[in-house]
């Protein structure tokens, strides 16, 4: 799928609020945007990462679960909006299936950590 | 015990009267189709029971209930799958004043008073 259009209802601002916090981002060099809502991120000096933005009330595993299906190759789910969460246990999941699963406040400071995803 | 709008009311009609091999957890209404007249959507927590639906397969197997409900009531669904564990964990329900439409074992679900 292209950009322009995800089954997630993911809306354009939650898209460029995305975009630019990781525009403006120290630990990351460049980015690229494909499928509306997966971010192939390069970081200086630590991995690459690719990610998915997703913005549910709550995310919960079968939601997370979805998304490592729709998007095959993920290393991060990353929850945004300031009304929703994670709800999931994300040492559990990431035990299971080697996918992060994070509110995007912790992500923005998790691309800080070399030992993210490594 | 709250009110709720008469569209609530018309959609948890819509949801009981659906056959019941779509339902594969407990069916919740939340949001806005709770107190509003015209509401964009309709948001739908489904609850599963974890030892019996694997969450891997939970939005598969609830794309028929999905798709039954937003062709009945002609509104977008916005569907919250959790299991038991997160439910409790995260006090959802209760957060967000959602209305237990049914159970995934009872097709009888709570009274609940309508506007």
């Amino acid at each position: 799928m292209p950009n322009g259009k995800n089954s997630w209802d993911i809306g354009y601002s939650e898209i460029v609020f995305f975009t630019n916090a990781l525009n403006a981002h120290q630990a990351v060099d460049h980015f690229a945007r494909t499928e509306d809502i997966v971010f192939d991120i390069s970081r200086l000096g630590r991995s690459s990462l690719r990610v998915v933005l997703v913005s549910e009330y709550r995310l919960g595993e079968a939601a997370a679960y979805r998304a490592i299906q729709e998007f095959p190759g993920i290393q991060v789910i990353v929850n945004s909006g300031n009304w929703n969460a994670v709800v999931l246990d994300r040492n559990s999941f990431r035990r299971q299936t080697k996918v992060e699963v994070l509110p995007l406040k912790n992500f923005l400071g998790a691309l800080n950590d070399p030992d993210f995803c490594a | 015990m709250p009110n709720f709008s008469a569209l609530a009311g018309i959609v948890r009609g819509i949801i009981l009267a659906l056959p019941d091999e779509l339902f594969v957890g407990d069916v919740y209404l939340f949001g806005s189709i709770l107190n509003s007249s015209s509401p964009n959507d309709i948001d739908v927590l489904l609850v599963i029971n974890e030892d019996i639906v694997p969450p891997a397969e939970a939005y598969k197997l609830s794309m028929p209930l999905s798709k039954a409900i937003e062709v009945q009531v002609n509104l977008k669904l916005d569907l919250t799958i959790l299991t038991r564990t997160e439910l409790e964990k995260s006090k959802f329900v209760a957060l967000v004043n959602a209305l237990l439409i049914r159970t995934q074992s009872s097709r009888s679900p709570p009274s609940c008073q309508m506007r």
